[in-house]
């Protein structure tokens, strides 16, 4: 059996950050369901988030994040993150990340969302595929193995410690075991819970619902991002940058609406406000065909073909639409999931020896709403610090003893699915579910549409019981693969519909038209969600406050 | 709209070889290949197999030869290909071994980027700065042209000469090769025009500017291996075949307006030409050697001031 100090799943920023750190000083492998270079961290755009310049400060970064996270981010974590950033950054450039100059040749930094300052370091609006491609390469420099298209299939917990997982190798079809003293799950988000989101289809929790189901407590599952600018086609996004270069939102009527939801900020409020705001004016009748519009044409072709120029193929090739000539229809999209598997500020989840870092990770830095540009500076700076954790724990551990029977009862698992042939398809439960969360899950949500949502993920999670493929083959299985994908987006669907139930305020991206502010005194705590049989048990846990006490929050 | 789709279909379980199997769906009028193919799987036959993540051109996953030429399905409209074919014939990369339908094993491709080291190697004798390497604007266009390869292998596996010659690098590996020449951060330039000038490296290239054509996302890589090329010269790398090949080229027009092909082979292999004298034989007889000596043409005078001033430009 193959055997590592640390096996880190996932291979994008956060999990590649975090094999580079730990493989400084232990027996470190990385798994990925595809090769590194396709992870979605490269499909990221706007940028990084440090605060470089001599005229900004950590501090200020770290109050945006708190107040960006309406006040649910753990500010301990928030001063981690905000302080280490420069630094992160800086070890970037210095493995050779491309980024974008200002005139003195300096890293260029542009205004984001919820941002007192511009302090968004990026690559055109390719920031994502360079750091991707940056630490690929360190890993091929460094010589780090990766087990690419393994698809993990069980993480193997005995007596309350891990102890291993096990993988499906898509190219022969086997299962395989890989005992590991520690593991880090880096396996990002869980976007298509929802229709038409952001995410790459490879984005399905894979990470969050295995712990989730090996006892590890997922944290504030109800707060998901709606992103405010995706094409309405198929949910491909287009980045904040496009309004942090300078662009526009308009109404049906023509009108810049953002003045009346944010007046100081207007197209830089936090996301939550922004796509808020976008609904309202569709709802209300003044959208177009069920989108508003970004507009950029007034920053010219120049700008646009520099800085924006993946976006401008995108909208051309999806939407029909070249930005330079004319707006591009966007509506709100599912696009982040705040909520992830609970881990200290080492990424160490309750479950001793598993660690998480990066989207399917809830630290929290987010709280209720993330800032763009946080989430890339999230994977670097705690993906490096779960690898750092993992590889200790693991010099500190004997060797796991690893329970032969795991390998036989996952066996059996998928052979109970290869051998079904009485029952339904994945994809039409997953798309049902889809529609279920689109529905009733969305930006404004309500007691009785939740309950509604509550009652059909319940329906659909029996009736997935007896899911069915047709192909019957071990060698590539995505048939296969994707039955077991939709099995964890179901689970994620139950905690976010029970958290969202229970947390009877508004508060960042979660907004409860039949509560409709934010309740401090009742609800300023962390909605942490147990696997058990009979679907999520919901606990709480009190916010870490360091510097700012909870204020009202405007843009 | 009803479009039909034809796909090769290979199962390593069951199947000796390929087959094709024909498809008929309908899809939204904007729909891409790849969305296609997905409701294909999911409607009509889930043992279809092919790879995908991003839908949006960034990961480089659905790679595939649509049509007969290599190009990333989420980013080709099922509309566009019906319209020139009536039909969308789908089929895996070429040169790679297919391992399941449209799956290839990418593990040749992935071992040819690596033979490039593609990673940035600062000069040893520097201390690194404080912060960030400073890098002026501007100066880092090709780099920032290089980076947005995708590594779909669409140009790799589409390339005339990877057809023929297997130890080829291939243009995608020469453009991230390019990608840190270009970089003014790195300090082993004249280390790695030397790897990408070297044998299965940019000589081989021919030319033909496939890469460039179907990049989906305009890299540009025959601009890339050009590059390279220049820097070459400069530095004097010319040993090889094809640099002798390129300069040889070169002086014949300059000396007579033509290209003396007679001429042609000895200058670029030196004696190794002498390992040609059977193919020599086999064209004397047939007439196809060209006479040694050639007239110049008639303005001859008039080309050598094209070179003239094109030294001078530079």
């Amino acid at each position: 059996m193959l055997e590592y100090d640390v096996v880190v799943v996932g291979a994008g920023l956060a999990g590649m950050r975090a094999a580079i750190e730990a493989a400084k000083a232990s027996k470190v492998t990385v798994l990925s369901k595809v090769h590194p270079v396709r992870s979605h961290s490269g499909a990221a755009q706007g940028g990084i988030n440090a605060a470089l310049g001599p005229d900004d400060s950590t501090e200020s970064h770290a109050f945006d994040t708190v107040k960006g996270s309406d006040y649910l981010g753990d500010q301990d974590a928030i001063e981690i993150l905000c302080r280490e950033a420069p630094d992160d950054i800086v070890e970037l450039e210095h493995m050779g990340t491309v980024f974008s100059r200002d005139a003195n040749g300096r890293i260029a930094q542009r205004p984001f969302g919820g941002a007192g300052f511009p302090r968004t370091c990026f690559a055109a609006d390719i920031t994502g595929l360079v750091i991707l491609h940056a630490l690929y390469e360190q890993m091929l420099k460094t010589g780090i193995k990766v087990f690419e298209e393994w698809v993990v299939t069980s993480l193997v917990v005995d007596d309350n410690k891990i102890r291993g997982i096990i993988a499906i190798d898509m190219r022969s079809g086997r299962l395989e075991a890989i005992k590991a003293k520690a593991v880090v799950l880096a396996t990002g988000g869980c976007g298509p819970v929802f229709h038409n989101s952001s995410n790459a289809l490879i984005s399905t929790g894979d990470g969050m619902s295995l712990a989730y189901r090996a006892g590890a407590p997922l944290m504030d599952m109800e707060f998901m991002q709606f992103h405010p600018t995706t094409l309405k086609a198929n949910g491909v996004l287009i980045t904040e940058g496009a309004r942090g270069e300078g662009g526009h939102l308009l109404n049906a009527l023509g009108e810049r609406f953002m003045a009346r939801y944010a007046p100081q900020k207007m197209e830089l409020a936090s996301r939550d406000v922004v796509s808020r705001a976008e609904q309202t004016e569709i709802e209300e009748g003044r959208g177009i065909d069920g989108c508003i519009l970004v507009d950029l044409r007034h920053l010219g072709a120049r700008k646009i073909k520099e800085r924006l120029l993946q976006i401008r193929e995108l909208a051309i090739d999806i939407a029909g639409v070249d930005p330079i000539e004319e707006p591009i229809p966007v509506r709100p999209g599912a696009h982040y999931s705040m909520g992830g598997l609970k881990t200290d500020v080492s990424g160490a989840t309750l479950v001793p020896g598993l660690f998480a870092a990066g989207e399917c990770a809830c630290v929290s830095v987010h709280g209720a709403n993330r800032l763009g540009g946080n989430s890339l500076l999230e994977t670097i700076v705690f993906g490096r610090r779960s690898g750092k954790a993992a590889g200790e724990f693991a010099a500190s551990v004997a060797a796991p003893a690893f329970p032969e029977s795991a390998i036989r009862d996952a066996d059996a698992r998928i052979e109970g699915i290869l051998k079904r042939d009485d029952g339904e398809k994945g994809y039409a439960l997953r798309r049902e579910l889809q529609e279920t969360t689109h529905e009733n899950l969305g930006i404004y949500r309500t007691a009785g549409r939740i309950q509604r949502c509550v009652e059909k993920v319940t329906e659909i999670k029996e009736r997935y019981a007896s899911v069915i493929v047709q192909d019957k083959g071990r060698i590539f299985n995505t048939d296969l693969v994707s039955a077991i994908e939709t099995g964890y987006l179901i689970d994620l669907a139950q905690a976010m519909a029970a958290g969202a139930l229970a947390r009877e305020e508004s508060r960042g991206a979660h907004s409860r038209r039949d509560f409709p502010s934010r309740d401090d005194d009742k609800w300023l705590k962390h909605t942490l969600a147990y696997w058990t049989p009979n679907g999520p048990r919901l606990d709480y846990l009190d916010v870490t406050i360091t510097k700012w006490p909870p204020a009202e929050r405007s843009y | 709209m009803l479009a039909t789709f034809k796909i090769q279909k290979f199962n390593p379980e069951t199947d000796g070889k390929a087959h094709y199997r024909d498809y008929e769906i309908e899809l939204p009028e904007r729909a891409t290949v790849l969305e296609a193919i997905i409701a294909i799987k999911e409607q009509l036959d889930g043992t279809l197999s092919f790879r995908c993540a991003c839908r949006s051109a960034i990961c480089g996953s659905c790679a595939m030869r649509i049509n007969s030429c290599a190009r990333l399905a989420c980013k080709t409209k099922v509309a566009d290909e019906v319209a020139r074919f009536g039909t969308v014939l789908i089929e895996p990369l070429q040169k790679l071994k297919v391992i399941k339908d449209l799956i290839v094993d990418m593990d040749p491709f992935w071992r040819m980027v690596e033979k490039v080291r593609p990673w940035l190697m600062p000069d040893p004798h520097e201390t690194p700065p404080e912060r960030e390497r400073l890098v002026a604007q501007g100066t880092d266009r090709d780099v920032m042209r290089d980076s947005l390869c995708i590594f779909c292998a669409c140009c790799h596996t589409d390339c005339n000469v990877t057809e023929i010659e297997p130890g080829f690098v291939g243009p995608a590996a020469l453009a991230r090769g390019h990608r840190y020449v270009a970089d003014t951060r790195d300090g082993a330039t004249e280390q790695r025009i030397r790897l990408l000038s070297d044998s299965h490296g940019i000589w081989e290239c021919a030319r033909c500017f496939v890469c460039t054509q179907v990049c989906p996302k305009g890299v540009d890589p025959r601009e890339s291996i050009r590059q390279i090329g220049h820097l070459a010269f400069e530095r004097g790398l010319v040993s090889d075949d094809g640099a002798r090949h390129a300069q040889a080229f070169l002086d014949s027009v300059k000396a007579s307006g033509r290209l003396n092909e007679a001429t042609l082979p000895l200058k670029t292999r030196g004696l190794g030409v002498l390992g040609m004298t059977p193919l020599a034989i086999r064209m004397f007889l047939k007439g196809k050697v060209p006479f040694p000596l050639q007239k110049p043409v008639p303005d001859v005078e008039e080309i050598r001031k094209i070179f003239e001033l094109t030294e001078k430009k530079r």
